[in-house]
């Protein structure tokens, strides 16, 4: 018994030597955009001298996660409409008017089995999977539903997916070669746009919100797999 | 050098499987002395409420505990929810049995005639539950509490509604190695799943050798 007690208050006191950091910032990103922020990030931090602790899900589940109390600071949403019907109502938050939109490709690799489902995103919490399902209409076929777009991604890395309707964002940032995948037209899907929400108004949230739009000119986005809003 | 992305999950899933264990420790092993002095329906009650995270998803317990914690629950001004105190009372909750079932068939293993004697010699029910009942039970609470650690540094789908995602606040291992997935960064997820296999494997070890200690 005595040496259970021990190993679990030696656990608690090495809790006690970690470091103490800068201020944390938290930010929430849409999965898709969460190569740029990663990219970013160290620039950011040094720009604002605080820790930016990044988590990325779908811009559903993340909105759903604020309202009840998630304590994030900053929220790049990949749907303002969303972003503004479930937080209008928070205490301090502002919506910054979209910046940047979304562009969607179809990612085939041809290692992957041709029968293996399609992986689409979460339609009901993730604007790339109602993107998807405009894309593919009334005969979805045999797809596989990702909780976000980078799970989606993920299914088709695996090879569990025979290919994805995925962020062009993602298949740029894992060097996908050219060949294995399409860019779709923009006019057969509605617009992902991607809008900064600030959620705190911490002068250290306006910093890093600062230091992030001068850092996203249009050259840059674009050749991360983005466009004009 | 192990990076501070790798690093910070496992410190938080340390922490908070020491913290329920000790919590686990503090409500489960009089817990199981209870029930093993109850009868009846009270004792089937409480043995199925004890039980009944062995059967249910996480993601039930994990929905209840976000309405109770959130911020329209009763006790939203504590602010538990998507912080560490509120992982501790999801994990307190979903470890239970892992902790009072084995501490439970400890106490019931030792024979009743033993506590008849200590009493007819005077000692009271403080004294034979101290100085009979818990070190002659102590296989059982090891395995309890290597039971209660390894479940607690598993679990995700409670954590996950409960905790978020939060770095360096909530993001535990099971949540980490989603995290390095869904990033397809699948380097880190086998060294942080490798790390969970090995783990819950000498854990499984240890449970087995106490069992085989207290059966000779």
């Amino acid at each position: 018994m005595n040496r259970v007690a021990l190993v679990i208050c030696l656990s608690l006191l090495v809790q006690g030597c970690t470091p103490a950091a800068t201020k944390p910032i938290y930010l929430a990103s849409a999965s898709n955009f969460r190569p740029v922020i990663t990219a970013l990030a160290p620039d950011l931090e040094a720009a604002c001298d605080v820790g930016v602790k990044l988590s990325s899900g779908s811009t559903g589940t993340l909105i759903a996660q604020i309202g009840q109390g998630a304590p994030f600071d900053l929220l790049i949403s990949a749907d303002p409409k969303l972003s503004r019907q479930q937080l209008q109502g928070h205490p301090a938050i502002a919506f910054d008017p979209p910046f940047a939109r979304a562009l969607m490709a179809y990612w085939h690799p041809a290692t992957n089995d041709p029968a293996a489902p399609v992986a689409i995103a979460n339609p009901d919490t993730a604007p790339f999977g109602r993107a998807a399902m405009a894309v593919i209409g009334s005969d979805p076929g045999n797809l596989v539903r990702g909780a976000n777009a980078a799970q989606a991604f993920a299914f088709v890395h695996l090879g569990a997916a025979s290919a994805g309707y995925v962020p062009l964002s993602l298949v740029l940032a894992a060097g996908i070669a050219e060949d294995q995948f399409d860019v779709l037209d923009l006019q057969r899907y509605p617009p992902i746009l991607l809008q900064l929400v600030r959620v705190s108004p911490s002068k250290e949230a306006s910093c890093v919100a600062n230091a992030l739009y001068d850092r996203l000119n249009n050259e840059f986005l674009i050749a991360e797999g983005y466009g004009a809003p | 050098m192990m990076s501070h992305t790798l690093w910070s999950p496992i410190w938080i899933s340390l922490q908070l499987a020491s913290i329920t264990t000790m919590v686990l420790l503090l409500i489960g092993v009089p817990l199981a002395w209870w029930i093993v002095h109850l009868r009846g329906l009270p004792r089937a009650m409480l043995e199925s409420i004890v039980a009944v995270p062995l059967v249910l998803p996480p993601t039930v317990l994990g929905f209840y505990l976000l309405l109770l914690l959130g911020p329209n629950g009763p006790v939203a001004p504590l602010g538990l929810v998507f912080s560490f105190p509120g992982l501790v009372i999801g994990s307190v909750f979903f470890s239970l049995p892992f902790m009072v079932r084995p501490v439970q068939s400890a106490f019931e293993a030792i024979a009743d005639n033993i506590f008849e004697t200590a009493a007819s010699l005077g000692a009271g029910p403080w004294q034979r539950f101290f100085h009979l009942a818990l070190p002659l039970a102590r296989n059982g609470i090891f395995s309890g509490a290597i039971l209660g650690f390894a479940h607690t540094l598993g679990e995700f789908g409670m954590v996950l509604m409960v905790g978020g995602n939060l770095p360096d606040r909530t993001r535990v291992l099971s949540i980490a190695i989603f995290d390095a997935v869904e990033r397809t960064e699948y380097g880190q997820a086998h060294v942080l799943s490798f790390g969970l296999v090995l783990f819950s494997f000498i854990a499984m070890v240890l449970v087995a050798a106490l069992n085989r200690r207290a059966e000779s």
